[in-house]
């Protein structure tokens, strides 16, 4: 259009605007809500950012339930620890689970005993009792520098009880309990896709 | 539902028990456990029993219920055949008047019965909570012949006479039934769902409409004249939980109980939704410093502050340094820094200012304008109020519906009263 002589003009806008092209920068994004002063207004009732929304009962925080400076959707049940993190609607944190730095998606469950740092879970995701997913260092040269560090759960993946997930690990969609033969993921590993309709497991 | 069905819900009511809280909406658009309101429950119950042809019998302060209804949306009702309807009394015209009682109101609304297939008509009442799948009622009804079924339950032997109350043979056939009784044999009670078959249905109160010693109620009048010259009424056992939230304590009894990990009825459950008209609104926020346990938080509530054992609908604001314990707290409520809210009920659109402080003391002084109803220890602020920072409210007390900080003279005392621009009482 340059080209062809037509006038063009920039408009400068000033207000947030983000690409979520990437696994970090949508990880950013996510965790920038969290702010004090959020550049992007979730809680303007003159501007409310319009959804479809499932009907779900509110958020049922337990007893012995920490949470702190997180977002939680409705339908989630929490009894353990939640900080800095987003939680989606229908997530369901047991007693003594802990999650920080991450990112979980709608009905994920996360067992007693769960530790959850800096991760993205997707969807319906299970994690079994004591299973630790972030942990240790990170990985120097394994080819995974674009996870900038962060732990990817696919969806439907069932993480089995006290199994352990490094970082920087891609657990693939419907990854399972046979993926874990050893108890652990090292580090940079990335556990391809399964179909639901393939292998059993 | 194979068979066509169709559905009353009885939803004039006044919930004058509640005092505030039904001072400015019918009883069944109460709000409840977080997100719903009462009648809630009974419309989920009937789509989720697959009856998407509901009549909603309005008639006192209707707009909060008229607004939440709407086209019927959330539960699928906005049909083009079937869906709901509201049918409110039609004051002025010429057989139409304001419902004398439950029968009546059905009586003068027969007449949406007659391009409609139904052979069966179910009766509900809009203010109870339970979950509860009418074809189970339905099958009892054909097998045994009932011209009338009658939902019961059982309940404590102290509570009867807040009920009406069925005796019954051994097959289910209803022998006695006694309206709110002092004492009695049974403690079956009624839940105010009905199942007629509608010939019987239409003669009925075709026939006690013309009594002129009828207040023409079906706990009152109807059901005791069937059970009385042995009409085949029939008491359907139900078994789960039910709930009457017709008194403050009960209501915040009962939204309590939605606290435990063992909530009465699941909420959660993907196979029976509780279906309501619900806001767009963000996540709950919860920020550094902030502290919630054994709590029932709905979204767009930001938290700076303590919860504990509270109820918190949409859009409340809890900050800093405020501590809301074992409370209700309505839609947009906003708890200033350093307030504390302890058994208190709090409206929507409520401002509690900076440092104020609701339920305090152990006087319990009843409340000086409803001592009947508001004895317990709970504080009530109507909605819109506005709390002067820094005031004192005792137990018992109650601050009317948009009350601003000019209407009040220094702090409450225990079963205190501040009226607003347009107290009722």
């Amino acid at each position: 259009m340059l080209d062809a002589g037509v006038r063009m003009v920039a408009h400068e806008f000033h207000g947030y605007w983000e690409d979520v092209g990437t696994v970090a920068s949508y990880y950013r994004a996510s965790l920038e809500l969290l702010a004090p002063e959020s550049r992007f207004l979730l809680h303007d009732q003159r501007w409310p950012i319009l959804t479809r929304d499932e009907e779900r009962p509110p958020v049922l925080l337990g007893e012995g339930a920490q949470v702190e400076n997180s977002l939680i959707a409705n339908g989630c049940r929490v009894a353990g620890t939640v900080r800095n993190s987003v939680l989606f609607p229908g997530v369901r944190v047991e007693p003594g689970a802990e999650i920080v730095d991450s990112v979980v998606m709608a009905d994920v469950t996360l067992d007693r005993g769960v530790r959850v740092d800096r991760a993205i879970l997707d969807k319906y995701a299970r994690v079994g009792a004591d299973a630790v997913i972030g942990h240790g260092e990170v990985p120097a040269g394994c080819g995974n520098e674009w996870l900038e560090g962060l732990t990817l759960i696919g969806k439907d993946a069932e993480i089995p009880p006290r199994a352990r997930v490094g970082r920087s690990v891609v657990i693939g969609v419907g990854g399972g309990p046979p993926d874990f033969a050893a108890g652990e993921i090292a580090a940079g590993t990335v556990v391809p896709n399964r179909l639901w309709f393939g292998q059993s497991r | 539902m194979r068979t066509p069905a169709f559905a009353f819900i009885l939803a004039g009511g006044l919930g004058s028990r509640l005092c505030l809280l039904g001072e400015r909406r019918a009883k069944p658009a109460v709000p409840f456990a977080g997100k719903y309101r009462i009648i809630d429950f009974t419309l989920s119950n009937c789509v989720n029993s697959g009856i998407y042809d509901i009549g909603v019998l309005t008639q006192y302060r209707p707009t909060s219920l008229n607004r939440h209804i709407g086209t019927g949306r959330p539960w699928d009702l906005d049909r083009s055949r079937g869906g709901i309807q509201i049918l409110q009394p039609a004051l002025g015209s010429v057989e139409s008047d304001w419902y004398k009682g439950t029968a009546d109101a059905i009586y003068q609304n027969l007449v949406h019965l007659r391009r409609r297939r139904a052979e069966q008509v179910l009766v509900l009442s809009g203010d109870h909570v339970y979950k509860m799948d009418y074809n189970a009622l339905y099958e009892f009804h054909l097998g045994s012949g009932a011209g009338c079924t009658v939902a019961v339950t059982e309940v404590p032997e102290a509570s009867v006479q807040s009920f009406g109350i069925l005796e019954t043979n051994g097959d289910g056939r209803v022998i006695g039934f006694q309206e709110k009784p002092r004492h009695a044999q049974s403690r079956l009670a009624s839940m105010g769902v009905y199942l007629f078959d509608r010939a019987s249905l239409v003669r009925w109160l075709t026939e006690d409409a013309g009594m002129a010693d009828s207040t023409h109620d079906f706990g009152k009048d109807v059901l005791p004249r069937l059970v009385a010259r042995r009409e085949a009424v029939y008491a359907f056992r139900f078994a789960d939980y039910w709930q009457d939230v017709g008194t403050l304590d009960s209501y915040y009894e009962a939204n309590l109980a939605f606290l435990s990990g063992r909530p009465p009825l699941d909420l959660a459950d993907p196979e029976w939704v509780i279906h309501t008209q619900s806001a767009d609104r963000p996540p709950v926020r919860f920020e550094r410093g902030g502290s919630v346990g054994g709590s029932l938080v709905a979204n767009g509530c930001r938290i700076a502050g303590e919860v504990a054992r509270s109820v918190l609908f949409p859009g409340v604001t809890v900050a800093r340094g405020a501590r809301v314990h074992d409370s209700i707290v309505m839609h947009d409520t906003v708890i200033g820094k350093g307030a504390s809210l302890s058994r208190a009920i709090v409206d929507k659109q409520v401002h509690v200012g900076e440092g104020a402080r609701v339920g305090v003391g152990e006087d319990l002084q009843p409340n000086r304008a409803c001592p009947q109803h508001l004895s317990s220890g709970l504080s009530l602020i109507g909605k819109g109020a506005l709390l002067p920072a820094g005031v004192t409210i005792g137990r018992n007390a109650r601050i009317g519906a948009q009350v601003s900080e000019s209407d009040f003279e220094g702090d409450v005392p225990a079963g205190g009263v501040v009226n607003g621009p347009d107290a009722m009482h």
